[in-house]
């Protein structure tokens, strides 16, 4: 495995930020990657968060192990590589349709809009950002989760928190950004 | 946006979902203080919390395959085969569906056309699609999506054409507020009704999702999208029935399916059970923080924490009660403890609806399993009786002063010399002394907790002993505080001991019918074994013999027989034919056999079994009554009722002397004896018998309310065999309102008796009500048939069957008639090893509809087929060789050999007779039969007797039979 991955890892784990903003391109070109693979494979497998993640993981750590500092930046990394990764596939989705986002018809006559699949990412961005102002570690939890699909047990170990907190700070978080985007979706600002 | 207010409000939120939902409100109160602004944020935010959102409800990869997706969308105008895209509907996890239309004669058709993605056309996927379109296509149900079309596209993927149907999503719906409690359990039962056909046909939706159910505008429920997760299964997946991880909707998924499991029918009743706990709540399931309620609970807790935002038509209280129940029985994390089957959850939620008892209630772990056989272990260790009455009165005392004068070491051979003690007392040995054995173990253990504190070690072992003798003694509670007591104390070097244990909880999970947490159990005692005990292949080989009994009581017959030679033929190589764990064995693989249908091979194993410990022990020895026992049941599955009965008896005598009289070991024989009596014609004694027997049953404070209404099933049977319809219309019906309120509809035992009183129903003439009840009870054992068969179920299903035949053939429609019996003979063949008596019965069936309908071309070659299969199996099967011979002769006459076919119906008759009652309406019927042969043969005066006779039994018991009109008319020309 590439000898200067593995430091930048180490340097990212110890905390050195030159190291980490070093190792996030790289994570993100390989997370980019792996998606665009799995989502268009012979095996048309359908990717777990988690099984993503842990791909990439693997195939830039190789064989050596984190401590659970080391591994928690790493996680926090690969989390917000993930996010970027869906807004940018987002933001490219969105700039392809005709007028921006097109409202679609559902089978449901009281809906309002569609799902749609960009309009989503961008919402749950706008809506995570908030959080982030709102309450800084709910808002981790809700990356590590929700983006690099890790369980709740992990991150409490990560977070040097209980599972119960980290338990907490989801279900509150999940609260606050559901509520956003069904007011996002309500308010049909996407027409 | 107010930043400090949202941080005020989400620090509160968090503190608030830390309560009960029903104490939210207060919070609330308490900690606003006034502030109207933060009050309004914060309700609005718990409302939230306990909504369901579909982005966060799922994962970034979806989200992310999502989008993938949508940049696939088809232009309008693309042609699909027939079908022209005329825009998008909406996107799913397998593709995207569009609304299209083709134009017929005359008429314009829409439909949702769904193409599935890039990514899920192999050629192996589209081969399947191909072959497996056809059994979705059959799908015809009001309330399910029809497949009209489906075809290739193409770029070479696959697409599906669906009924188009204008409606609401369920969540939509559920989220209604004028939709009461009432409307929404319709819609329930009309989605399990769906459900339940489509199980019928052998499909599993797998998918069971709000998004999946539309409600059109008279609130009637449509399934889409039913089996498509199948169809488009990757086969090069191992498991065939396991759902891939793509199709599952995380928040919706059973957890034998997020793990990988295979997904049957249990798992859409767990996601049914989802979409009923969403629509009756409007809450969100998964995830719900009523989970820290009782499970029956969360229904109405979930309501309640909605308050003001939830359905206004469904009050909380609305969902309390049974209701709760229901839902928390289908969504079981455990999908052997859910509702069975589909049409079992709507059978619940009907009795709901008409204020009935529903049956969940029962506690699932306390189902009892029938078993008319018993699998009693033989005795381990035996000890000289002298040593029991010896330290019955110093024993405690000796140990005492031991126990404070030795060293660890000497202690541990004082318990090894205890252990002996204890074994010494297992029921089987100790001839009569269960009381005083009792006694002394729960002596023993009361002295435990103190004498040993000091000794963890040696105390470990104690209780381990004491489980393993409350266990021979049947009281499992105390077994199970024994073991748990004992796990603890284990240091790390005696980790072996840990084996024993384990091993002594999963008998008792298995005998308390708690098969998966014992199957866990000895895997763990399995590999604690291999790590600790490398050697010990003694503990090896009871482990298998244990797993085989765990397959046996889950109903696969196979494997528990795989299991079982295995375990035998280790044993005896190691040990030899008389070593205890060898008969052990050879006792468990006789029962096995029998339940794979093989009991012509169990009545040879465990004739060698009972030699052996004759030879061994004498003839008097305790050990013997239990496979005496099992030689009578599988005599009698041979016919052979006088062998069964000798057997049985032989048994008896044993049981008396060393069980109490009332020991329903005692009336389990004799309700053998009694079975075997009446088979072998000597009713009344029978009868007289079964009255005894209920006695006995119905003395305990606690009786065994399975074994109770066995016995009274059985009375029922015996008076009905006696023609005493009354009587057995009485019995069986106490017999059926026991085993209705202790296990799930579908159980065979409720089957059973169910049909019993179907055929009674049919006897009094009600025909068209017992047909519809035979069918209603044949179709829950078809049902069973699809996950599997063995020998009981055949058995139900054999007789379920003839029952329904000869329904059908009394309302003179033995054209439909054909078809059942046809299968019955196939299955018959197929599930069991000639000579059996009900292979001979299907013939006989098969070939009596055939002459109704004229063909006794056909009729007769199995005719004879039947009776020689009745005549290998002799002196038994004389009533099918009485049945076999009636169609013959009925033949015959038909063909006008009058003299053959005299011969005939006179054996029959006698036969008839013989294995049920002279005055038998079937007897009587053969009789009959036998008056118009001997008309045709110019024998008059027989004629005129027999008919006579036989005119007159069937007028006063039969008064509705089709026959009785030709039998009149005949007899009138004979004037």
């Amino acid at each position: 495995m590439n000898e200067a991955i593995t430091d930048l890892l180490f340097a990212a784990g110890r905390g050195d930020a030159a190291a980490q903003n070093r190792l996030y391109p790289l994570l993100y070109d390989e997370l980019h990657r792996c998606a665009h693979r799995q989502l268009r494979g012979a095996a048309g497998d359908t990717l777990s968060t988690t099984a993503l993640v842990n791909e990439t993981c693997l195939k830039l750590l190789g064989g050596a192990t984190l401590d659970v500092s080391g591994r928690a930046h790493f996680m926090a990394l690969a989390a917000r590589a993930m996010r970027q990764v869906l807004i940018d596939s987002a933001r490219r989705n969105g700039a392809d349709k005709r007028g921006g986002f097109a409202l679609k018809v559902t089978l449901d006559p009281n809906a309002v809009t569609a799902p749609d699949a960009a309009a989503d990412v961008l919402a749950l961005d706008q809506a995570l950002t908030t959080l982030e102002q709102v309450d800084e570690r709910a808002a981790r939890v809700v990356q590590l989760h929700f983006f690099a699909g890790l369980p709740f047990a992990e991150i409490a170990e990560l977070e040097g928190i209980t599972v119960r907190t980290v338990m907490r700070d989801w279900q509150a978080a999940r609260a606050l950004l559901a509520g956003q985007l069904r007011q996002d979706a309500l308010d049909g600002s996407r027409a | 946006m107010d930043l400090a207010l949202e941080r005020r409000a989400f620090a509160l939120l968090r503190e608030a979902l830390d309560r009960e939902p029903a104490q939210r409100d207060a919070f609330v109160e308490a900690h606003c203080a006034g502030d109207t602004a933060l009050t309004a944020r914060l309700r609005e935010l718990l409302i939230a919390a306990e909504g369901s959102s579909d982005v966060l409800d799922g994962s970034a990869a979806q989200l992310a395959a999502r989008l993938e997706a949508s940049a696939d969308d088809l232009p309008a105008g693309t042609q699909l085969g027939a079908w022209r895209v005329l825009h998008a509907l909406g996107r799913g996890g397998m593709g995207a569906v569009y609304l299209a239309e083709r134009e017929g004669d005359g008429f314009v058709q829409r439909c949702a056309v769904k193409l599935i993605k890039r990514g899920m056309d192999s050629a192996e996927v589209l081969a399947r699609f191909r072959r497996e379109r056809q059994i979705l296509a059959r799908l015809l149900h009001p309330h399910i999506a029809r497949l009209v079309d489906g075809g290739v596209s193409e770029d070479g993927r696959p697409w599906l054409a669906m009924e188009y149907v204008e409606g609401e999503p369920l969540s939509t719906f559920a989220a209604r507020r004028e939709v009461d409690v009432g409307a929404r359990v319709a819609l329930l039962l009309s989605l399990a009704d769906a459900v339940a056909y489509a199980h019928r046909q052998l499909v599993v939706h797998r998918d069971l999702k709000p998004s999946n159910v539309l409600v059109d505008g008279d609130q009637a429920p449509h399934l889409l999208d039913f089996g498509i997760a199948r169809l488009l299964e990757d086969t090069e997946q191992p498991e065939r029935t396991a759902t891939a991880a793509r199709f599952i909707t995380r928040a919706y998924a059973a957890p034998e399916q997020e793990r990988g499991e295979s997904a049957g029918t249990a798992t859409d009743v767990y996601q049914l059970g989802v979409l009923a706990f969403e629509l009756l709540s409007g809450a969100r399931f998964h995830g719900n923080t009523a989970v820290n309620a009782r499970p029956t609970q969360r229904l109405v807790e979930a309501r309640t924490a909605l308050g003001a935002g939830g359905p206004a038509a469904v009050p909380p209280r609305a969902l309390h009660g049974d209701l709760g129940v229901i839902v928390a029985r289908a969504t079981d994390p455990d999908p052997a403890r859910r509702y069975a089957s589909v049409d079992a959850f709507a059978e619940d939620l009907r009795r709901w609806r008409e204020g009935r008892a529903i049956l969940a209630r029962s506690d699932s772990t306390g189902y009892r399993f029938m078993r008319f056989v018993t699998r009693h272990r033989v005795a381990v260790g035996a000890a000289a009786i002298t040593l029991v009455a010896i330290l019955s009165g110093a024993g405690v005392a000796l140990w005492q002063a031991h126990a404070a004068r030795l060293a660890t070491q000497r202690a541990e051979s004082v318990n090894g010399f205890l252990e002996n003690l204890f074994k010494s007392i297992d029921p089987e040995n100790a001839r009569g002394r269960t009381v005083t054995a009792k006694e002394l173990v729960d002596n023993a253990a009361a002295r435990l907790g103190g004498e040993l504190a000091a000794q963890p070690a040696a105390a470990a072992r104690l209780h381990n002993v004491l489980g393993a003798t409350y266990l021979a003694l049947g009281d499992y509670a105390a077994a199970e505080t024994q073991y748990r007591a004992a796990l603890p104390l284990f240091a790390v070097e005696q980790a072996a001991l840990a084996v024993d244990t384990r091993h002594g909880l999963a008998r008792i999970a298995e005998t308390t019918g708690r098969l998966k947490e014992a199957a866990v159990l000895l895997d763990e005692s399995e590999e604690l074994r291999r790590t600790q005990r490398p050697d010990d292949v003694g503990l090896r080989d009871l482990i298998v013999q244990e797993r085989a009994s765990i397959a046996s009581d889950s109903g696969d017959a196979e494997q528990a027989a795989k299991l079982g030679e295995q375990a035998l033929a280790s044993r005896r190589k190691r040990l030899g034919d008389e070593a205890n764990e060898t008969l052990d064995s050879e006792q468990s693989l006789a029962v096995y056999r029998r339940e794979q249908g093989r009991p012509a091979e169990a009545l040879a194993l465990i004739e060698h079994m009972i030699e052996t410990v004759r030879r061994v022990d004498g003839d008097e020895s305790p050990r013997l009554a239990p496979p005496l026992f099992n030689r009578a049941v599988f005599q009698a599955e041979l016919g052979d009722y006088a062998g069964s009965l000798a057997s049985a008896e032989a048994c008896l005598a044993l049981r008396r002397r060393i069980l109490p009289p009332n020991h329903p070991d005692i009336a389990r024989t004799l309700g053998r004896k009694a079975q075997d009596l009446n088979e072998l014609g000597r009713v009344q004694e029978s009868l007289a018998l079964r009255a005894e027997i209920v006695t006995i049953l119905r003395a305990p404070a606690q009786p065994d309310r399975d074994l109770l209404a066995q016995e009274l099933n059985n009375w029922g049977v015996g008076c009905y065999r006696a023609g005493d319809i009354d009587c057995a219309v009485t019995h069986i019906g106490e017999a059926l309102a026991i085993w209705q309120s202790d296990l799930p509809p579908d159980h065979s035992n409720v089957l059973t008796a169910r049909t019993s009183l179907a055929a009674l129903e049919t006897n009094r003439g009600h025909l068209a009500e017992g047909e519809k009840q035979l069918r209603a009870v044949l179709a829950q054992r078809e049902a069973a048939f699809a996950s599997g068969s063995n020998a009981a179920l055949l058995d139900g299903w054999l007789n379920n069957s003839s029952a329904l035949m000869a329904n059908l053939r009394f309302q003179q429609r033995s054209d439909e008639a054909l078809a059942i019996t046809r299968a019955a003979m196939q299955r018959a063949d197929a599930g069991l090893a000639a000579p059996h008596l009900q292979r001979s019965i299907a013939r006989s069936n098969n070939a009596a509809v055939l002459a109704d309908l004229g063909d006794c071309a056909a009729a007769q070659p199995l005719g004879r087929s039947a009776l020689e299969e009745a005549r290998a199996l002799a002196p038994a099967g004389a009533l099918e060789r009485g049945l076999a011979l009636q169609v013959l002769g009925r033949c015959a006459l038909q063909g006008n050999d009058a003299d053959t076919a005299r011969r005939q119906l006179d054996e029959a008759v006698t036969a008839l007779a013989e294995g049920g009652s002279a005055e038998h309406w079937r007897t009587m019927l053969a009789r009959a039969q036998l008056g118009l042969a001997e008309a045709a043969s110019g024998q008059t005066a027989k004629a005129r007797s027999n008919l006579d006779i036989a005119i007159g039994a069937l007028t006063a018991t039969r008064p509705w039979l089709p026959d009785l009109a030709a039998f009149r008319a005949a007899r009138a020309r004979l004037h």
